[in-house]
């Protein structure tokens, strides 16, 4: 029996020729680099081409995290060029705004309503921006919004958030109900499978606010 | 079988390593090469270790090779600098084993202290070089650069950059290992003895050498020519090749996999084929390395006229630099080319508080700092985890250059500054990889310098290695009877008059070993000694809170940088899943409106 009872998507799996592009943006300790190890998983299953590219190092201690992923047939350049992500996947909402140049035209935003005060916030020295939902549907075309505070109650846990997203995400993937399987039996441990599974089927189905 | 699966291309570098019958790989820490090392670390069949610095490691690599195994050493490209002086003379003995050394470049310096093209350092030292474009290629190159070291009786470099190091991606490969027979050490000392009657006649080899491989560039598959159609035509390797074919597709390449010495030869048939006036490109990260080359054997290419020597390429700056290129040749102006095409899209938003990085919650480090930034103190800096010292509010470090640089600075800054203004601040792992010798040279010269070591007991910077003074060993292997190095003898048994033992969670503490050591008349050392807030061995205490009746909002806690601590509607709060109860900010409170959270109290 299948571990994912979810309805199928309709999506054909055959690798697209344009790559479809994602940038997973966050702060670091958030699990951005889990989320998009799972796509890249799922990717390869479904036959992808695959690249991820991320930046270790400073980035780490508190500071920005972003995540590239790119998936087609044949993948060159490890990164994504400024207006062409087809989708942007922000756990933090400042980090999506400043993110947002890389969203193509016709791209959707996906963003965790939830704020994590950067240094100079914390200090008082500047004021985090009140309206950052505002500003991100003002630029963007198409924006989900997901209440993380919400999800974590729902999923009795905040540590599987961004398994959750990586549910969400599976909606606007085309990638069939085995290979996600298969991506999340190679990215957990059999101990926290059952838990991020549980997350992706909620991320599967959870409706933006 | 034939296996798919996700590796980065350290992963890859790893695997190419076990899979291609490496023996011993030795390696110190360094973003983006880490990985290398730590992956290899859970293979079987392979010795794999840590090492005090990258000369160290690149020394064992060599002598592991002399002594007949296949031998890997790994490093970041600044660390090629510390190894560079064994590199330079492992060109002229040469290697038994095959030898790999991996130096892992950094354009753009995500996170290194400068951007240096380590390409340089083939052509320096005469060596061959491979530049890997994707994780598959760093399976199979590291087998193709073992087996041209020992063909050509060279260590071979393998050049990566931090979106080769750092990109995962698919790999197909078997899992079968494939061990070369040994081959036994044999005294040569005409090989490996390098005093100058045996040098000379080696030097000449070296020379050969270098001519037989440049023969061998013009055959070898690791370069090839990409047919495409178009009017110009592009020459890359390592990264910059997939900038390029995602900016040209279709555009003829030639893709350069053995990228030193050069196949003049064929790249000159390459570029001629395009007629007199046809276009090439060389779309090459960092310096001039490959265009020079070129243009020194009357190649003409263009590159650096068009494409910045700093930072990192994206495809969309090849492709933009080109095409401007392009229509100015076709009677364009050079202004009109550029605004001819205006971008679409989203404008970056400008103005955005930015999020740097910031020392963690309970981190050792934080308290010196605080105390140094309310000295009067010139810090002679050095880098780690505690370089976020430097960074607003706490500003209390004055320089950075290179690891192991602070002590030298400190002493002589110290000399030629008024007493008790020098103090120099450096980590256990970079004290062991390279500022023990200025310590001696310290005590030697009597500086009046403050030497602090930071001992957090691991390398945090790059991951939380293991250093020489927390654990026995650098390897898996259990040791048995050998402790781990004992800092406070070591300062001691080099001649250090005082060496203080500090927790650096008690602020009064560390101001006392502070003015005590800066009124020293010799050289002194504090050292810390509680461990990274990361180890599973550092303690964590109650999270604490702010009453909402005593904190005036004077804000003076803010000072420490702790994101535990954030202003909230003109008080304080401290987010109590952040706190690690390190107790600074209830010691720098003058309102004792910091105390232990309430609800911890009551359970
Ligand atoms: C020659 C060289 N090798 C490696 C590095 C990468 N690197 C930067 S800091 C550091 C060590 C940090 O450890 P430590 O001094 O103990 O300070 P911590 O980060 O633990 O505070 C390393 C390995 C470098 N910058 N230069």
């Amino acid at each position: 029996m299948s571990i994912l009872s979810v309805p199928s998507t309709g999506f054909s799996p055959c690798a697209p020729r344009a790559p479809i592009n994602l940038l997973a943006v966050g702060v670091g300790g958030q699990g951005i680099l889990t989320l998009s190890a799972l796509v890249v998983s799922a990717a390869m299953e479904a036959g992808f081409d695959v690249k991820q590219s991320e930046v270790h190092g400073m980035a780490q201690r508190g500071g920005s995290v972003m995540s590239h992923v790119r998936m087609g047939q044949k993948v060159f350049s490890p990164v994504i060029e400024e207006g062409t992500a087809d989708m942007i996947v922000a756990l933090e909402k400042l980090e999506a705004l400043r993110h947002i140049h890389y969203l193509a035209p016709d791209g959707v935003l996906i963003v965790e309503d939830r704020a994590i005060a950067p240094l100079p916030v914390s200090t008082g020295e500047m004021a985090y921006p009140p309206d950052v939902l505002e500003q991100c549907r003002a630029r963007a075309g198409r924006v989900e919004v997901y209440d993380g505070a919400a999800l974590a109650e729902a999923l009795g846990t905040a540590r599987t958030l961004n398994t959750c997203f990586a549910g969400v995400l599976s909606r606007h993937l085309p990638f069939d109900e085995a290979a996600w399987r298969k991506g999340l039996e190679a990215c957990f441990s059999a101990r926290d499978l059952e838990a991020n599974v549980r997350a992706f089927q909620y991320g599967r189905s959870v409706q933006p606010v | 079988m034939e296996r798919k699966q996700v590796l980065s291309g350290n992963e890859a570098v790893a695997h190419g390593a076990w899979k291609h019958g490496v023996a011993f790989a030795s390696a110190y820490p360094g973003t983006p090469s880490t990985e290398i090392l730590e992956a290899l670390s859970s293979y079987p069949d392979l010795h794999a270790r840590w090492c005090v610095n990258e000369k160290v490691a690149f020394d064992e690599a060599l002598g592991a090779s002399i002594g007949g195994v296949r031998a890997l050493t790994a490093m970041k490209h600044v660390g090629l600098n510390v190894a560079a002086d064994s590199l330079m003379t492992a060109s002229y003995t040469g290697v038994g084993g095959g030898l790999v050394v991996v130096s892992c470049d950094d354009p753009g310096m995500h996170s290194s202290q400068n951007e240096q093209d380590n390409r340089n350092y083939a052509a320096f030292a005469k060596v061959p070089m491979l530049e890997p474009a994707d994780s598959q290629e760093c399976v199979d190159y590291v087998g193709h650069a073992l087996e041209i070291s020992e063909r050509f009786d060279t260590p071979v470099l393998l050049r990566l950059t931090t979106r080769i190091s750092h990109t995962r991606c698919v790999v197909e490969t078997d899992d079968e290992r494939r061990v070369p027979a040994p081959r036994p050490f044999v005294k040569q000392p005409e090989k490996y003895v390098m005093i100058p009657a045996y040098a000379r006649a080696r030097h000449r080899k070296v020379e050969e050498r270098l001519a037989a491989l440049a023969e061998f560039a013009e055959t070898t598959d690791l370069n090839r020519i990409e047919p495409g159609d178009g009017p110009f035509g592009l020459i890359a390797s390592g990264a910059a090749y997939q900038y390029a074919k995602e900016a040209f597709p279709g555009a003829p390449i030639y893709k350069l996999g053995f990228s030193w010495p050069l196949p003049l030869g064929k790249l000159r048939e390459f570029v001629e084929s395009f007629g007199p006036g046809g276009r090439v490109y060389v779309i090459e990260e960092l310096d001039a390395f490959i265009e020079e080359h070129l243009l020194a054997a009357g190649i003409s290419v263009r590159g650096k006229v068009l494409l910045s020597r700093c930072g990192e390429y994206t495809p969309q700056a090849v492709r933009e630099a080109i095409e401007r290129d392009l229509g100015e040749a076709a009677g364009g102006s050079r202004t009109a080319a550029r605004a001819g095409a205006p971008k679409a899209g989203i404008a970056p938003v400008a103005g955005l508080p930015p999020r740097p990085p910031v020392m963690c919650p309970g981190c050792p480090h934080r308290g010196v700092f605080y105390a140094l930034s309310k000295l009067d103190v010139n810090v002679m800096g050095d880098i780690g985890c505690y370089t976020l010292g430097a960074l607003p509010p706490l500003r209390a470090m004055d320089s950075c250059v290179c690891m192991g640089a602070s002590v030298g600075l400190g002493a002589g800054l110290a000399k030629v500054s008024e007493r008790g203004k020098t103090a120099a601040v450096i980590g256990d792992s970079t004290f062991i990889h390279s500022g023990i010798p200025a310590l001696v040279d310290m005590v030697w010269n009597r500086s009046a310098s403050v030497l602090i070591i930071l001992d957090n007991r691991t390398t945090a910077m790059t991951g939380r290695q293991p250093t020489a003074a927390s654990s026995a060993s650098g390897s898996a292997e259990a040791t048995e009877g050998s402790p781990p190095l004992d800092l406070a003898r070591l300062c001691k048994a080099v001649g250090v008059a005082e060496v203080q033992v500090i927790d650096p969670y008690h602020l009064e503490e560390v101001h006392a070993a502070l003015r005590r050591a800066l009124a020293n008349e010799g050289p002194s050392v504090i050292l810390t000694n509680r461990p990274c807030g990361l180890l599973a061995e550092a303690k964590r205490d109650d999270p604490r809170a702010v009453s909402r009746d005593l904190c005036q909002g004077c804000f003076q806690c803010t000072d420490l940088a702790c994101p535990a601590l954030v202003v909230e509607g003109g008080q304080m709060r401290i987010v109590e899943e952040l706190c690690r109860g390190c107790t600074l900010c209830m010691q720098v409170c003058c309102f004792n409106a910091i105390s232990v959270c309430e609800r911890k109290t009551r359970s």
